[in-house]
């Protein structure tokens, strides 16, 4: 399969790891993690810009999901990109990054985390996983 | 009522106020907000918390501190110090390069959206937002130093506003 401005043997490679990937993780867990999302501001209010209202949220499934959690208890999370891509219903590597930033919290079993960063691997300029690295929300 | 809730009305003038300028400043200054584009400046406290440092760049984020209250005269005179800090990383065509000439251009359009430095007080807890009676106004800005941190340059500006609090 061919596009305008991308190579043949390139586009296959990156496909190639696409499905590799969600393969992998799919035979490798069958977790889940829940992005809490909050919804876009209503029109041309300015309610929620001045703390008058407040958006609504929706969760979003996003599996299969491997989650690590390190000796130094922090935990990152895997994701297939086309898992996280059909899950948003958004493409392309700046706006996925976009929505998983924005995420407001990530369940984790029952812990509610906050996304620190986000890295996107990618072959042949084409995402084939991200990887969440989330932190504990700041408490006073 | 207590200082805060009646400067509130001031708080959220200053705010709209200065959105408003920077959009007719610089159009293209904006920022992406739960997925809806709008000019460029928020209040943090009116925002969802992701965090210490999640502040969005090439935007200006206020904070409020240090309310006080003057009743020598008639009308109580609330004051408060709001912080507006503004952060950059360049553009990533110029590698970041340029971020110190972005950093200057933003500090321009601060000082664009502070003058004049005086606006009618409006209330926008009904809508539409209704006009009252007096004015809220605020004193030159200090800025203070450029800090950079790794691939990003910020600023900080102070801005003493004011206002009277009216009866209700």
């Amino acid at each position: 399969m061919t596009g305008a401005g991308m190579s043949g043997a390139g586009f296959a490679g990156g496909e190639a790891a696409r499905r590799s990937a969600a393969s992998l993780l799919g035979s490798l867990t069958g977790d889940a993690v829940v992005l809490r999302i909050a919804t876009p501001p209503v029109g041309d209010s300015d309610a929620e810009e001045l703390g008058l209202g407040s958006p609504e949220f929706q969760d979003v499934a996003l599996t299969p999901a491997l989650v690590r959690v390190s000796s130094t208890n922090k935990t990152t999370v895997l994701i297939a990109a086309s898992a996280v891509e059909a899950a948003l219903g958004v493409d392309g590597a700046e706006a996925v990054e976009l929505a998983l930033k924005s995420a407001c919290f990530v369940q984790v079993s029952d812990d509610m985390l906050q996304v620190a960063q986000v890295e996107r691997r990618a072959v042949f300029g084409r995402a084939y996983l991200y990887r969440l690295l989330l932190k504990t929300p700041e408490t006073r | 009522m207590s200082v805060v809730d009646g400067f509130q009305n001031a708080k959220d003038t200053f705010y709209v106020t200065l959105r408003d300028r920077l959009a007719a400043l610089n159009a293209d200054r904006t920022v992406v907000v739960r997925g809806a584009t709008r000019p460029a400046v928020a209040v943090a406290e009116n925002e969802i918390s992701l965090g210490t440092g999640t502040d969005p760049v090439n935007a200006f984020v206020l904070r409020w501190t240090g309310f006080a209250v003057d009743t020598s005269d008639a009308l109580p005179l609330l004051k408060a110090q709001c912080e507006i800090s503004f952060a950059t990383e360049g553009s990533a065509e110029m590698a970041g390069m340029d971020r110190g000439r972005t950093l200057s251009a933003m500090g321009e359009e601060m000082r664009g959206m502070l003058h004049p430095a005086t606006v009618p007080k409006q209330s926008f807890a009904v809508s539409p937002a209704v006009t009252l009676a007096t004015q809220v106004f605020w004193d030159a800005p200090v800025f203070g130093p450029v800090k950079e941190t790794a691939d990003r340059i910020s600023r900080m500006v102070t801005v003493e506003v004011f206002a009277w609090k009216e009866a209700a």
